[in-house]
């Protein structure tokens, strides 16, 4: 379990927005993210009230993000994909209290480790190799 | 009168916030393995889930092209007690580490109130609650 500070900062765009949300967040240091489709609903009188016209098919983005970055996400998604945009975006963060699953192992498949081993001139010859006779 | 005054200090006595505190445990995993993880989380007494499907986003190196892939995704909205986030967040991790496939984040939300006896008692699986009955 990870205790290191982490904040999830969602950000609502308009369908097909998503990339330019990653794309953004990329800039200001965020690693990755999840999309999910979802449809908004606005009040009429607001929308007229504000000359705003709500498209309902959305896509929210949630992302991981260190707390020390949070910031520079946020304003990164304000000026790139914010209500002054084509995206119509709508950032906001959560606090979170623990984390799991980010500091895991990457995993190497069997081949790419003999690939590796041979790469290196001091390594053990791979299993197959040693398996062969010796011509002499 | 007098009777009004009694209600209203035995109401007072009453503690309005529980101990016992709630948070939404949110896990990113790949689609095939949610109802692997649902069951996990529910062995620890989290009644209420969701499930949302969405997309990881992950930049890979294609053909000398920087290419943004979709994996498919789910996102498990679990509301579980406070005093078990740890326990649930360290199996998590030993599975995303050991599971073939089961690679995932998961994180927890501080939840800051809910309003009926009856739902508190569901989301946090006090069976005392329900009929009438209050533990504090």
């Amino acid at each position: 379990m990870d205790k290191q500070a982490y904040e999830v900062v969602f950000c609502i765009v308009n369908a097909g927005y998503s990339e330019a949300v990653m794309d953004s967040a990329r800039s200001a240091g965020a690693s990755g993210g999840t999309v999910m489709r979802a449809q908004g609903t606005a009040d009429k009188e607001a929308e007229t009230l504000f000359n705003l016209t709500i498209q309902p098919e959305k896509e929210i983005v949630m992302m991981l993000v260190p707390k020390d970055i949070k910031d520079a996400v946020l304003h990164a998604l304000y000026h790139d994909v914010g209500l002054e945009t084509e995206g119509n975006g709508i950032a906001f963060t959560l606090p979170v209290d623990n984390v799991a699953g980010l500091g895991r192992k990457p995993r190497i498949p069997a081949r790419k480790k003999a690939e590796k081993a041979e790469k290196r001139p001091d390594a053990e010859p791979a299993q197959e190799n040693a398996d062969q006779p010796k011509i002499e | 009168m007098k009777e009004k005054d009694t209600e209203i200090k035995r109401s007072a006595r009453k503690p309005l916030v529980s101990e016992d505190k709630l948070s939404v445990l949110v896990t990113i995993v790949n689609r095939r393995k949610a109802d692997f993880y649902t069951d996990i989380i529910q062995s620890y007494d989290a009644n209420l889930q969701m499930l949302v499907a969405g997309e990881g986003t992950l930049k890979i190196l294609s053909q000398d092209l920087l290419n943004l892939v979709s994996i498919p995704k789910t996102i498990i909205f679990s509301v579980i007690q406070k005093k078990q986030e740890e326990k649930i967040l360290v199996t998590l991790e030993d599975k995303f580490n050991s599971i073939k496939d089961g690679e995932g984040i998961a994180f927890t939300i501080p939840m800051s109130s809910v309003i009926g006896k009856l739902v508190y008692g569901f989301l946090s699986n006090q069976q005392n609650l329900i009929g009438g009955q209050q533990n504090g």
